[in-house]
């Protein structure tokens, strides 16, 4: 299985005021393809630092990150962008839907940066909604949705891009469990169906059930991969 | 050429997606091979409408249009035939195109190959035929010329594809053919002239050169998209002489920015009016679009460019168009043309759709950043609309400024003309200066006949002048001695009006016909006639005298000699100028001619009153060429100059407020923006995060700034519209403001009336929209400058 992304000897130290905070620590590791992933740990153990060097909104104070092979410290501002928009999905804690776009719309916006025709963004997005669960609730504000369905328009806008990897920063958290759980075999059923590769960082047991892969973080360094 | 095991394709229907995944020479055979997969009636002829592509027919439609204003005034039905000749000889262009470029197609736009497949390409032929037969029938319902230039010049401008000569695949002749396309409506438009005035002036002749080198410049933008598809077909265009996409399209930058800027030695040789120069405001998203074009580097995109780009061109000949000539034509002309371009959008009547390209596009990213940009506004409804409210109100004052003060300066104008200056003066050589009474024009028939044949000349009025004395019992004053003919001067100004008509006449009755006749006239011994006088209240004060009595006149002759004649006050009028009703005397002509020793051709100038202000220069030019070089030929702001030096200084003070008002007003925008900036912080990093580009997001912020603008624009507009309408009927009394003033500008009619000015509001909307796009580049620079984590964890 070819790996999507490799971490390599990945340190972040946080320099503010005071004394340096080192975030991530010498750490490693790979995903592949399709897989469905969790990175565990409890809170401030480097978990949502370690997302965001992977989804190059972030960089690493040394190390790499290799996303399908390429090295992002080589690239500049715009081509990480351009990674971000065709290769990666995000879904977040607080969903960060675009308020002032309705379900459709936050859907379609990915894909209007990625040029797809009119035609083709329809298609695609009537699919993804179908998906998850949301056809009818298309013309709705976010304001307009319970948390749940919000997170679901989260992940209809992550994988209409149909990306190679979808990076869900603590997509439970702000959820109750039954929703949680259904937000989970959703996902699972969409890495099923577009063999889409899910990275998560969590410390909510339900998911790490879930997951295929789990890799322990503690204090900044991998303790654990199983 | 196809391959046995995709020829069964050729025999299948198959859908747009199935067309498009086929190999480049199996569409060729598949539309080749007699295909015709609409059944639909209507549904054919809409395809016809969308391969001859209307919205790109439009430029040749404005561009007919233009070449009209040049030499027409008539409403007649020719517009009407020549605005459609012109829309099918763009649109026939197209359908040619499509006919002979399967093999770009195949590649650059396979969707537009399909719609060949749906109509049949037998039927496509059989449309262009049609096309052309009835382009001939047109032109000839409108003239011989039209006629002749249609038959001569179509053929031509199919070569541009066609065959033998397919001038396309040759990078400069075939560009040039390109611009007929709006040069050959534009020539249709001065043959259709319904004057027997000479057919191209010097003026039409430098838009034509004009317009030609502005379409050789789209030529080089329309093949850049192209450009990987005629590299394909080894067709050598513009484009493809570049060895790549990014070297042809900087070329196409630079012909183009040159292109546009070959308007202003035109308008500093006056060949167009000045202010035509404004269109040059098009050149920024002309700029802004040719940089994105460089960039692209994609068939799909480039399209997107290009249609931009015509957007743009009908912006720009639009402009051009209503700075030329602004009349009910030209109007409905530019609704009709934007009708065309954006309904043929909403309505999907176009072959170069984007869903029909060969790859993706970002037609979207400009929609949905505006749309964003709209909604983002209302988020804080209470903030916008006190924004809105600022500018709205700035914006009205603004245009309430501008249309005071050209309703002022236009009424200074009307009011000197009025008073007796007229547009034009015709003069001996230096007589204007000196008033001297032997310098003196003989007037003769051939010149009557040569005044009259000025279509410009609305009216003119042959008249004496003279320095001479006026004296009442023991009082005498300095004048200036007018002789006019009663008959013709009412037609030039207004000292025949009375006070009730708005006149100047205060008492007494204007100069009879018989007002030079002197003795007892029809032998009636009781009563003496005396020639007439009108004279200023000013003098009437001065010499205490009233209407009826008897006052002396001396001049001194042409031959040197000291004339006196007794006169009888007829009618006292009052201008608001004391000098002037100080000094001014107007007798009979006939009675100054007697008085000067000048005989009844004898005549000291020629008064010209023309139809429309913008007539004046260009008939003075006229006047100067056919008259003799003895003669001086001054107009309006030659005879008061320092009127011309007022109005100047006054404009000065009216951009200053405007401009200082409106950078007030953009301190209040900054902050909004900036305000709604930091509230959207972590929005922003989540856009950036999910793959939008900072460019985007800059575009995102100057969206919004550009939607208060054009809200405010509008609002603004409708505030000010009752207010304007008030002044332009109704006008401003400032008399009793300006008592004892003396000012040329109120001399006849204290009253200012406000005078919209299209493009002076339109200047104001474009330094609003400036100013505001400006103020928010901060705002836009400051939202992209953050680090993405930093603004996703900011609250």
């Amino acid at each position: 299985m070819s790996a999507v992304v490799r971490v390599e000897n990945v340190s972040k130290t946080y320099k503010g005021r005071g004394v340096p905070v080192e975030a991530l620590h010498d750490t490693s590791f790979s995903v592949g393809s399709g897989e469905f992933t969790a990175i565990c740990g409890p809170s401030g153990s480097g978990k949502t630092t370690l997302l965001n060097i992977i989804g190059t909104i972030d960089s690493p104070t040394s190390g790499s990150v290799f996303i399908e092979d390429k090295d992002t410290a080589t690239l500049s501002k715009k081509q990480l962008a351009s990674i971000r928009l065709s290769k990666l999905g995000f879904i977040f804690q607080s969903y960060n839907l675009i308020p002032v776009l309705t379900c459709q719309e936050n859907a379609e916006f990915v894909l209007l940066l990625q040029g797809v025709t009119q035609g083709q963004r329809e298609e695609i997005v009537n699919e993804v909604l179908k998906d998850v669960g949301l056809e009818d609730k298309k013309h709705a504000f976010p304001r307009e949705l319970s948390g749940g369905q919000q997170q679901r328009v989260a992940v209809a806008r992550a994988i209409a891009s149909r990306p190679k990897l979808i990076l869900a920063d603590e997509p439970t958290a702000n959820l109750d469990s039954k929703t949680g759980k259904d937000l989970i075999d959703l996902m699972l059923e969409l890495n099923q169906k577009y063999e889409v590769t899910f990275l998560f960082s969590t410390h909510d047991p339900m998911v790490m059930e879930a997951a295929k892969k789990i890799i322990s973080i503690k204090d900044g360094r991998i303790v654990d991969t199983k | 050429m196809s391959t046995p095991s995709s020829l069964p394709q050729l025999s299948k229907k198959l859908t747009l997606r199935q067309f498009q995944e086929l190999p480049t020479d199996l569409k060729i055979d598949y539309v080749c091979s007699g295909v015709e997969l609409e059944h639909n009636f209507i549904d054919k002829y809409k395809i016809i409408v969308m391969l001859g592509r209307p919205r790109t027919c439009m430029v040749g439609v404005l561009a007919y249009a233009l070449g009209y204003s040049y030499v027409g005034n008539v409403y007649a039905p020719i517009i009407l035939f020549g605005a459609l000749l012109s829309f099918l000889w763009s649109f026939s262009a197209n359908l040619h195109n499509t006919y002979t470029d399967f093999k770009e197609d195949a590649y650059n736009l396979p969707g537009r190959l399909y719609l060949v497949a749906r109509l049949g390409y037998r039927n496509l032929y059989r449309s262009l035929i049609v096309c052309n037969i009835l382009k001939i029938i047109i032109a000839a319902f409108m003239n011989l010329p039209c006629l002749i230039f249609a038959v001569l010049v179509q053929p031509l401008v199919h070569q541009y594809s066609f065959p033998p000569l397919r001038l396309k695949g040759r990078p400069i002749i075939g560009v040039w053919v390109f611009s007929l396309a709006v040069v050959s409506p534009f020539v249709l438009g001065v043959l259709s002239q319904q004057t027997s005035d000479p057919l191209f002036s010097t003026e039409s002749i430098a838009m034509m050169l004009f317009l030609t080198v502005w379409f050789m410049a789209k030529g080089f933008f329309k093949n850049v998209p192209d450009y990987y598809g005629d590299k394909a077909a080894n067709l050598t265009t513009s484009a493809t002489i570049f060895s790549s996409w990014k070297s042809a399209s900087i070329f196409t930058l630079a012909c183009t920015v040159v292109a546009y800027l070959a308007l202003i030695p035109i308008a500093i040789f006056n060949l167009v009016p000045l202010k035509v120069l404004i269109s040059l405001i098009w050149l920024i998203p002309v700029v802004i679009n040719c940089l994105k074009l460089i960039e692209v580097n994609d068939g799909a995109k480039g399209n997107y460019c290009l249609k931009i780009d015509m957007l743009i061109s009908v912006g720009f000949i639009i402009t051009l168009l209503l700075l030329t000539k602004f009349n009910i034509l030209n109007i409905v002309v530019t609704v009709f043309s934007l009708f065309i371009l954006f309904g043929s959008d909403w309505f999907g009547i176009d072959s170069r759709r984007n869903q029909d390209t060969s790859g993706g596009s970002n037609l979207g990213d400009e929609m949905i950043i505006a749309k964003i940009a709209w909604r983002n506004l209302w988020r804080n409804r209470r903030r916008t609309l006190i924004t809105l409210c600022v500018m709205s109100f700035s914006v009205a004052f603004m245009i309430y400024m501008v249309s005071l003060a050209t309703g002022y300066h236009k009424g200074i104008i009307a009011n000197s003309v009025k008073a007796g200056t007229s547009h034009i003066q015709i003069h001996k050589e230096t007589f204007h200066s000196v008033l001297k009474s032997d310098l003196f024009l003989e007037w003769n028939s051939k010149m009557e006949e040569k005044m009259r044949s000025y279509n410009e000349v609305k009216a003119y009025s042959l008249r004496i002048k003279s320095l001479g004395l006026a004296s009442y019992t023991n009082k005498a004053q300095n004048i200036t001695l007018w002789g006019v003919n009663p008959k013709t001067e009412p037609t030039i100004s207004v000292f025949h009006n009375e006070v009730k008509n708005k006149g100047p006449l205060v008492e007494g009755s204007y100069l009879k016909e018989t007002d030079y006749l002197e003795g007892y006239l029809d032998n009636n011994p009781h009563v003496f006639h005396l020639p007439g006088v009108l004279i200023g209240k000013k003098m009437a004060e001065h010499f205490d005298i009233r209407i009826g009595s008897s006052m002396v006149v001396t001049l001194q002759s042409a031959g040197g000699e000291i004339k006196q004649n007794l006169f009888q006050v007829r009618g006292i009028f009052q201008t608001l100028i004391p000098t002037y009703d100080a000094r001014t005397v107007i007798i009979h002509h006939k009675m100054a001619q007697k008085m000067l020793s000048y005989s009844s051709s004898q005549f000291s100038e020629v008064a010209i009153v023309v139809n429309d202000y913008s007539d004046m220069k260009p008939l003075a030019e006229k006047l100067k060429s056919d008259f003799s070089s003895s003669f001086e030929i001054l107009t309006w702001d030659q005879i008061h100059p320092n009127l011309v030096d007022f109005i100047r200084v006054d404009n000065v003070f009216i951009v200053f407020f405007v401009v200082t008002l409106f950078v007030v007003t953009s301190i209040g925008i900054v902050i909004t923006l900036l305000m709604s900036v930091f509230e959207r912080v972590h929005e922003f990093g989540v856009m950036l995060a999910i793959g939008m580009k900072e460019s985007n997001l800059k575009s995102l912020i100057l969206a919004e700034s550009l939607w208060l603008s054009i809200v405010s624009c509008i609002c603004g507009s409708i505030l000010i519209s009752p207010v304007l309408y008030m002044g332009q009927t109704q006008g401003i009394d400032v008399s009793y403001m300006l008592e004892g003033a003396s000012l040329w500008a109120i001399s006849l009619d204290p009253t200012i009336y406000t005078e919209f000015s299209l493009f002076a509001t339109l200047g104001c909307f474009a330094l609003v929209i400036c100013v505001t796009l400006i103020v928010s580049l901060y705002p836009a620079k400051k939202a992209t400058k953050m680090e993405i984590v930093q603004a996703m964890n900011f609250v």
